[in-house]
């Protein structure tokens, strides 16, 4: 039985302000040369239907209150990933006048993918960490 | 009797099977390795392990009254019943879940259950003109009397409702061409968008029962050759996935030609032939 729980985790994936690069190479997971798919994951776009947030970019002042709003519409048990350097400590944009804050400031975050923009391979590992999590979180739940 | 009864309990295990295959085999298409076969049934334990959230009640007495429908459907095709009642049980949990999307107040979920209400528009009528050419054909909607002592598959006298049926099962099945209702990126769930958790598991758990139903209608079509039936049946399915991965989304008016165009005359044809042969 807890080998099937956490065995379907849908992802819900928002880019906050980043330059894009990340949101493909996260979407190159999903083609058939990664092909995420096989441990259950699917690209839900239904923050109601998420178990799993990918924050793409910097957090800037128009996209704050849609990441709380987002957050706070998925049902527990949920995790949050911050994907990118400039998702996790503001890379590139570090300065830029519309650059509001990090992720971590506004919602917890659980698993944080370093790199610009971050690879593929990185980005699954990064998803498989955080589907242990959510995995310990279901149990607790 | 007791056959009656195993099928009916069989049924959402075989609409399993179906979404995993549905799964597995669209992955092939697109030479990807695709999720387990079991992979509907994990997506089920996961949703009813997450937290309960609703929008409103009514949401989800719609949902279940949805869900008590589509049952009563496949109870009453495999009890041999009247077709006519089918048809209506069927048309009545589609009701409800437009009926539910209509009762949030997210437009996705209008508009989502705008476009179903096309789609209803555009196969109900077919689905019942079909089911108009069996009583025609056989003297009786009742199933029992339709599938008694064959001698010879209704396929004989009925070709072309058919090949109509088809048509209503390619819309029906909610793959690309025909996905309008809930067109991932236009409308994200369509009317389902607002149901989270365990109340989304109850359409999940609807299509357990719908899928296999259509496919039975096949079978029914071929009947004293059951093996025939179910081999055309799996190639139906086979087909609505080849067509599902290699079209791209029409729209609700491309939907409405589709069926009324090429649908509603195959069946009339056939009815004509039925009537002054
Ligand atoms: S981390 Fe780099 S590549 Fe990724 S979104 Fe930010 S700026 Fe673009």
């Amino acid at each position: 039985m807890s080998k099937a729980l956490a065995r379907s985790p849908w992802f819900l994936h928002y880019d906050a302000g980043g330059c894009n690069g990340c949101d493909i190479e996260l979407l190159a997971c999903l083609t058939p040369r990664y092909d995420i798919e096989r441990f259950g994951i699917v690209n839900k776009g239904n923050p109601k239907l998420a178990d799993i947030l990918l924050v793409v970019g910097p957090i800037t002042r128009k996209s704050k209150p849609v990441i709380e709003n987002l957050y706070g519409q998925m049902p527990e048990p949920k995790v949050v990933v911050a994907v990118g350097s400039c998702c996790v400590e503001r890379g590139i944009f570090d300065g830029c006048y519309g650059v509001d804050c990090l992720l971590d400031e506004i919602i917890p975050v659980d698993v944080y993918i370093p790199g610009c923009a971050a690879r593929p391979g990185t980005i699954i590992e990064g998803i498989k960490k955080a589907i242990d999590l959510w995995r310990t979180r279901i149990e607790g739940h | 009797m007791i056959l009656n009864i195993v099928l009916i309990l069989i049924t959402p295990l075989i609409g399993l099977l179906l979404m995993g295959l549905d799964r597995k085999i669209s992955a092939r298409m697109q030479n990807r390795k695709g999720p387990p076969l079991a992979q509907p049934l994990y997506d089920l334990i996961k949703l009813f392990s997450k937290k309960e959230a609703y929008v409103n009640t009514s949401t989800i007495v719609f949902a279940l009254t949805h869900l008590m429908f589509m049952v009563a459907t496949v109870v009453l095709f495999f009890l041999l019943q009247d077709l006519i009642v089918i048809f209506f049980t069927l048309t009545l949990s589609i009701f409800f879940l437009i009926l539910g999307g209509f009762s949030t107040r997210s437009p996705y979920s209008y508009l989502g259950s705008h476009r179903e209400l096309m789609q209803l528009l555009a196969i109900e009528t077919l689905f019942l003109m079909i089911i108009v050419t069996i009583g025609v054909a056989e003297g009786s909607f009742s199933l029992e009397h339709v599938l008694a002592e064959r001698t010879y598959p209704l396929f004989f006298t009925l070709p072309l409702s058919f090949a109509a049926l088809f048509l209503v099962v390619i819309v029906k099945m909610g793959k690309p061409p025909f996905d309008i209702p809930s067109a991932h990126s236009e409308v994200v769930q369509g009317p389902y968008t607002e149901y989270s958790g365990r109340w989304y598991a109850i359409f999940q758990i609807s299509k357990m029962f719908e899928v296999p139903f259509f496919l039975a209608i096949f079978v029914v079509f071929f009947m004293p050759f059951l093996l025939v039936g179910l081999i055309v049946a799996a190639f139906v399915f086979f087909l609505s996935l080849l067509v599902g991965n290699t079209t791209s989304r029409t729209t609700y008016k491309g939907m409405l030609k589709f069926t009324y165009l090429y649908g509603i005359p195959l069946v009339l044809v056939n009815l004509a032939g039925l009537i002054l042969l």
